[in-house]
């Protein structure tokens, strides 16, 4: 997976409201339609990167299975990170699209 | 922020894994769901999750400071190759030890007695005028470094050019209160431009001036140290104006000296001090001060010299003692005064000592020497002995700069300890050694801070040969390769060529350097066995001295002798004393009292010389069991009743 792109989309996941480790990564996955594999494991380290940064912040509650879980919220900075991650990372896609030109048949 | 991920580095680690044991259940229960059994459903979420420990080292990592981490890993594992060979680390340590040790601490002293400058002004300034060679026992010399009569003094003061101020200063003791209160006090006498000539600043009060100096002054002044202030006023302002009893008479308080000042002779200190006026005599062959003056502006040490020499003859001359033989005032008419630094103050020690330090820091730099070498050839020992360790480590993956960081940090924590252990050494050793030159009477109170010059350099010596061995076996065993240092490891510990010959070289000069050392070493104990067993020609054991001046009891002279026996008798009338006697003077001490005799000779002519003088009482001999050669009873014959009770031919 590129570089920086996990980052995305585990805030992204975060969009909707506070999730804990074991969601996100199934956000991901079932969002993909299963084509991007997350290594579980992967999340855990880039979670708590994140959370270094200052982009989200955690807490622990109990989960929909009634089990201790740690959740995690996008901060307002994660929020406007997020804004420019995407942009940056369209006009990368529309680039690299055109420099590959029309799909060849 | 990354400092205090580093504090918290434990708590996040323990949090990570509960936040992956909470992963496992829910995915655990999602599989469940799915109808697998607990126990594969298990296993499927650990499939899924990964590699946990992969995941917990890297945000492991994310947390901790790398360096840190690497240095206290290294740290504890060097401690524990120290332990693992307690011989290796105790010889180095006690090596780095004694070397640190015992050269910090001589150099101590050494600096204590020779380097410390006098807390004045500019001391460099400061000269002690002294007659060349001494006056060899001419006179009275009633103790040190006293080298002027007051008459002697007054024409310095009257006549000289050279110095901006001159004063004359002495050093004794003095009783100090009344009744059974009594005691003995440290006192310096000092002329009156004493203070201002040093640039001795009061903390309270004034100090002595010209105007308490005069001829007949009223003896009611006294200045007394910072130290006595604090001991006997608790340092109140009253002090100042306070009444005290010295030598049985009222004396009030001027002020007090700042606590930097404790007089002019390092290591002794004082008490109080008193106008050179109120002590002692004008008497033409009493030896009591010694002169000092600063130099004016424009004026060196070598000029002054020159100028007190040309000037000697006519000082001399005006204050000549009257009463001595022809041979006597030949050696005082060639008196010649001289100039030398006295910006160190004037010890005692120094004038003793001085060269039997430095003789000894050369020895002592000598042990650091081998104790350096010991350390190298230690280290290098231990290298062949850890080269197979070093390669194999790089063998599976070591980098070299870890290996090397680790032996650096292991030979620092020798070179830590050592240091640490040889500074506890220097204080002891040095509070040894000035203990060892005190006498019982006089202790000498050096200011023995640490002297953190010598202490850094011995230090940086010792640790920099510990490091630079210390390094030997990464080198090494990068040297020619991992295969090859593996292939020689196998075999043992064969060292290069090179190895061999530098380590034949350090134990060849550890061996010599020894020798040498302890051929010094025994010839001192021989000389210091010699010295305890110096025969003075007196029983040295059992004897107890009690000083006192008659002079200040102030009794009519015909009283004098009956008080003398008296106090003899009450003294032996003492159980558990054998006997008692009076004398001017103790055996070995500085004080002499010379005097010129005249032996008649049978042709009628006489032969003149001079010789030291001790008044004694007639159980003198006795109390100090000096055997007598020969001696003749106080007779009749009227050519021997003179003041002699006995004489004493040895």
């Amino acid at each position: 997976m590129l570089l920086g792109t996990l980052d995305m989309m585990i805030l992204k996941a975060l969009l909707p409201g506070p999730a804990h480790g074991h969601t996100i990564a199934h956000v991901i996955e079932k969002s993909s339609d299963e084509v991007l594999q997350v290594e579980h494991g992967s999340l855990y380290p880039a979670l708590h990167r994140l959370e270094d940064q200052g982009l989200i912040a955690s807490f622990w509650g109990t989960s929909e299975n009634n089990r201790k879980a740690k959740y995690y919220r996008m901060t307002q900075a994660g929020r406007k990170h997020l804004v420019s991650e995407r942009s940056r990372w369209e006009s990368l896609v529309q680039a690299v699209t055109r420099v590959l030109g029309p799909a060849m048949e | 922020m990354r400092w205090h991920r580093f504090w918290q580095r434990e708590r996040r680690e323990e949090e990570l894994a509960r936040e992956l044991e909470s992963y496992l259940a829910h995915e655990e229960d999602e599989k469940v769901s799915t109808g697998l059994s607990r126990e594969d459903a298990r296993c499927a979420a650990l499939r899924k999750l990964g590699n946990v420990t992969g995941i917990r080292e890297e945000v492991y990592r994310m947390n901790t400071l790398k360096v840190i981490d690497a240095l206290w890993q290294d740290v504890r594992y060097g401690l524990r190759q120290l332990r693992l060979s307690p011989g290796f680390t105790l010889t180095a340590l006690a090596s780095l030890a004694l070397g640190i040790g015992a050269n910090t601490a001589i150099f101590q002293l050494l600096s204590a007695v020779r380097l410390h400058s006098l807390p004045v002004d500019n001391p460099h300034e400061l000269a002690e005028l002294k007659i060349e060679g001494e006056t060899r026992g001419l006179g009275v010399h009633p103790g040190w470094p006293n080298e002027a009569t007051y008459p002697l003094w007054e024409q310095v003061r009257d006549h000289q050019e050279a110095f901006s101020g001159v004063f004359a200063w002495s050093a004794g003791e003095s009783t100090f209160g009344q009744g059974e209160q009594r005691r003995r006090v440290r006192t310096l006498w000092l002329t009156g431009a004493a203070f201002s000539t040093l640039g001795v600043k009061p903390v309270r009060g004034r100090l002595l001036m010209e105007t308490d100096d005069q001829p007949g002054c009223d003896k009611s002044a006294v200045v007394i140290s910072h130290g006595f202030w604090q001991r006997e006023f608790g340092g109140q302002d009253s002090a100042v104006g306070a009444r005290l009893t010295v030598e049985g008479r009222p004396v009030s308080v001027l002020g007090v000296t700042p606590p930097e000042f404790f007089g002019l002779e390092i290591g002794k200190g004082f008490d109080i001090a008193l106008p050179a006026c109120t002590r002692w005599t004008q008497r033409r062959d009493v030896w009591w001060l010694s002169i000092m003056g600063r130099l004016k502006p424009g004026w060196t040490l070598p000029r002054a010299a020159a100028y007190l020499k040309a000037a000697s003859p006519e000082l001399f001359e005006a204050v000549a003692p009257t009463g001595y033989d022809t041979r006597s005032m030949e050696t005082w008419r060639k008196y010649r005064l001289t100039a030398e630094p006295a910006g160190n103050g004037v010890s005692r020690l120094r004038e003793n000592y001085e060269i039997a330090l430095w003789l000894l820091l050369g020895i002592t730099g000598f042990v650091l020497l081998i104790a350096c070498a010991n350390l190298a050839n230690l280290l290098l020992a231990r290298a062949a002995a850890r080269q197979r360790e070093m390669a194999l480590r790089l063998a599976i993956g070591a980098s070299r700069a870890r290996l090397i960081s680790q032996l650096l940090t292991e030979s620092l924590l020798i070179g830590a300890l050592g240091a640490g252990i040889g500074t506890l050494l220097a204080s002891l050793l040095s509070r040894g050694l000035l203990r060892f030159l005190s006498s019982g009477r006089e202790p000498f109170q050096l200011d023995l801070s640490m002297d953190w010059t010598v202490l850094v350099f011995t230090a940086i010596a010792a640790i920099a040969t510990t490091l630079a061995f210390g390094l030997v076996p990464a080198v090494r065993s990068t040297d020619g390769g991992v295969a090859a240092a593996m292939k020689s490891g196998v075999r043992g510990t064969t060292t290069g060529r090179g190895g061999v010959t530098f380590q034949r070289l350090l134990i060849v000069s550890q061996v010599s350097i020894s020798l040498v050392l302890l051929v010094a070493a025994l010839l001192f104990v021989r000389s210091y066995g010699k010295m305890t067993a110096f025969d003075a020609g007196f029983q040295q054991q059992g004897i107890f001295t009690a000083s006192l001046t008659i002079d200040s009891l102030r009794l009519p002279e015909e009283r004098r002798q009956r008080f003398k026996q008296d106090l003899t008798d009450a003294v032996k009338a003492i159980p558990r004393v054998d006997a008692a006697s009076l004398s001017t003077h103790l055996p070995l001490s500085d004080n002499s009292w010379a005097l010129g005799v005249r032996i008649p000779s049978r042709g009628g002519g006489e032969q003149r010389s001079s010789s030291k003088f001790t008044w004694a009482s007639p159980s003198y001999f006795a109390t100090m069991r000096i055997p007598l050669v020969r001696q003749w009873r106080a007779s009749r014959n009227r050519d021997f009743r003179r003041r002699c009770m006995k004489w004493r031919v040895s």
